[in-house]
């Protein structure tokens, strides 16, 4: 196969299970930017980020198998992964009081802090208005979490709630995203 | 008769696709998932979601594709 870049991720997924290492290239040129991208914005570091890169891509070409695609796109799998390495990668630094001080201090002295670390960056219009359906509290206690690292009960401190409370807003603002960025015909 | 599935708190499911939980938790979440299809699907699509609004593209360093073929190939 020579246009690789004409491939759909399920078949690079197939060809990879094939030990075709090209397929695997393609894969890493695709989604390598997002999930550095993801991974640096999580450890706040390059290092650590082309590490956990490293580490996914191997593990897709030792078990590609892993990748189920009734449950979701290539994408999706491979930035859960980075996302959980990430995360395990913060909080065995053993950092954490540091982290969150961090963060508390960010919402004090900017309370923009949330739309400009994250939810500017969204490219297509439609994830923007999605986004805009959240309310700010809501916007929060979603960045905190998964940006931060940190577990809801960690974000419930940084933002100065019950845990209850983060817990239920994490989950209104995901259903409200699925909401808004349901296609049609689609159940939210 | 069928034993009556206790399913996790939904907000558990939210706060699982986030990796927000505690280790005990998300182990617990976890376990519960793998055998059941609903719960799944439930955090599938909120990982769904969560990976369009995480667009972030940054270029990887250099020479990482090197290191990543002589891993493979080690």
């Amino acid at each position: 196969m020579s246009a690789w870049h004409e491939v759909s991720d399920e078949d690079l997924v197939v060809e990879v299970g094939r030990r075709v290492e090209p397929a695997l290239a393609e894969i890493y040129r695709r989604h390598g930017p997002a999930l550095f991208g993801l991974a640096r914005r999580v450890l706040g570091s390059g290092e650590g980020a082309a590490e956990i890169v490293q580490d996914l891509m191997v593990r897709l070409w030792s078990s590609p198998e892993r990748f189920e695609a009734a449950r979701g796109t290539l994408r999706t799998y491979l930035q859960t992964q980075t996302h959980g390495l990430a995360v395990d990668v913060l909080r065995s630094e053993n950092s954490r009081a540091e982290r969150q001080a961090r963060w508390t201090n960010g919402f004090a002295e900017q309370p923009e802090f949330v739309e400009e670390l994250v939810f500017q960056r969204a490219v297509e219009d439609r994830v923007r208005a999605a986004v805009t359906t959240l309310t700010d509290d809501e916007r929060a206690a979603v960045t905190v979490a998964y940006y931060g690292g940190f577990t809801y009960a960690e974000a419930a401190v940084i933002l100065g709630q019950p845990e209850g409370t983060t817990k239920s807003r994490i989950r209104a603002g995901l259903k409200k995203l699925r909401a808004a960025l349901a296609e049609p015909g689609q159940d939210a | 008769m069928t034993a009556e599935v206790t399913h996790p708190q939904p907000e558990l499911l939210a706060a699982f696709a986030l990796d927000a939980l505690v280790s005990a938790e998300q182990r617990h979440v976890g376990a519960h998932v793998e055998g059941c299809a609903e719960c799944r699907t439930e955090i599938d699509r909120f990982r769904g979601v969560v990976a369009l609004i995480s667009a972030d593209d940054a270029p990887p360093p250099p020479g990482l594709w090197s290191r990543i073929q002589a891993a493979i190939n080690a």
